[in-house]
């Protein structure tokens, strides 16, 4: 089968009040998206628009602060922030705060 | 026999002064542990009273505590438990006021907080004092937990910014603040005895749910508004 050019298939990882936005705290995606930014807008359209909402400040365009968002076990912030490249078998984890004790 | 701990070590541990500030999930499975260890000298603060609600998780609080303060139902239990340590209790906000007076002449300040906002206070008066703080927080089934130790590691607002954000109430298995208190715990004593690494520079998750840990590289910020000064 012929692979539609940009495709990736990556794994994405959601915890906390995140994953009260899906049906499963794991989810396998395939999805023509290169960079972070751009995988979190695929997300938001194919599955749940609040997905971008709790994760991004809409004035600012930046990750909300206390999030973490892990390609492949590193932070973005000491990446390229949004703009991490993505490629295909990458593990993608988002953890918002947790503040209980 | 334990490499590094003995009779010297529980001499140390006697000898040591670790402060629990918020006696609830973490806090009581926590000062349980410190008590049980020989820590000599615990001060346990915690402004709340106990509630129905808490009982799920806060292990030192009993149906007959309802409406007492916890740090006092808390005292109660860990004196019946061991007699041989001194545990004071402090009912009281945790403020910029006067978070350095209460965690001073303390040699750990471990976190069962349920707010950012004071872990925050917390994280600053530690940073000043250069006292280590040992970080944690639930949700659900899920854990973090982080070793601040000033000035060596990324603190609390590197990790996390300096700000409040808001959450509200959140879910929460009961064994999950056990498993993150047993893991503070754990750096505490290892700490004082001077044992083991330490769980450095990395941020801790535990998803119950699944069962794994998973690690998170933390950086010190250049820029940080509480350790680069």
């Amino acid at each position: 089968m012929q692979q539609v050019k940009g495709m990736v298939k990556v794994v994405v990882h959601v915890y906390a009040n995140l994953a009260e936005l899906f049906e499963s705290k794991h989810i396998d995606i395939s999805a023509p998206v290169a960079t972070v930014r751009e995988l979190i807008n695929f997300i938001s359209a194919a599955y749940n628009p609040q997905f971008k909402e709790l994760l991004i400040d809409a004035k600012t365009g930046h990750v909300r602060r206390f999030h973490k968002i892990l390609v492949n076990g590193r932070d973005i912030d000491f990446l390229n922030k949004l703009d991490t490249g993505i490629a295909d078998g990458d593990d993608v984890s988002f953890f918002p705060p947790v503040a209980g004790g | 026999m334990i490499r590094g701990w003995g009779r010297e070590g529980q001499a140390k541990l006697k000898s040591a002064a670790v402060v629990v500030a918020g006696i609830g999930g973490l806090g009581c499975p926590a000062a349980l542990y410190l008590s049980a260890a020989g820590v000599g000298r615990i001060r346990l603060i915690d402004r709340d009273q106990v509630e129905l609600n808490n009982l799920n998780r806060q292990i030192l609080h009993w149906e007959s505590d309802l409406g007492r303060q916890k740090a006092e139902s808390a005292k109660e239990k860990l004196e019946r438990l061991n007699s041989d340590v001194a545990i004071e209790t402090i009912d009281a906000t945790i403020t910029d006021q006067n978070a350095m007076e209460l965690m001073r002449g303390f040699d750990i300040v471990i976190d069962g907080m349920d707010n950012f906002q004071t872990r925050f206070v917390l994280n600053r008066a530690c940073v000043s004092e250069g006292i280590p703080f040992i970080f944690g927080s639930i949700y659900g089934f899920e854990g973090f937990m982080t070793t601040i130790v000033p000035r060596k590691t990324p603190c609390l607002a590197c990790i996390y910014g300096d700000v409040t954000p808001e959450i509200g109430k959140f879910p929460v298995v009961g064994t999950t603040p056990a498993t993150i208190a047993c893991l503070q715990v754990t750096e505490a004593l290892k700490l004082i005895l001077g044992i083991g690494a330490h769980y450095l520079g990395r941020l801790l998750f535990w998803d119950g749910e699944d069962m794994v840990f998973r690690e998170i590289e933390l950086q010190k910020k250049s820029d940080c508004p509480v350790c680069s000064r």
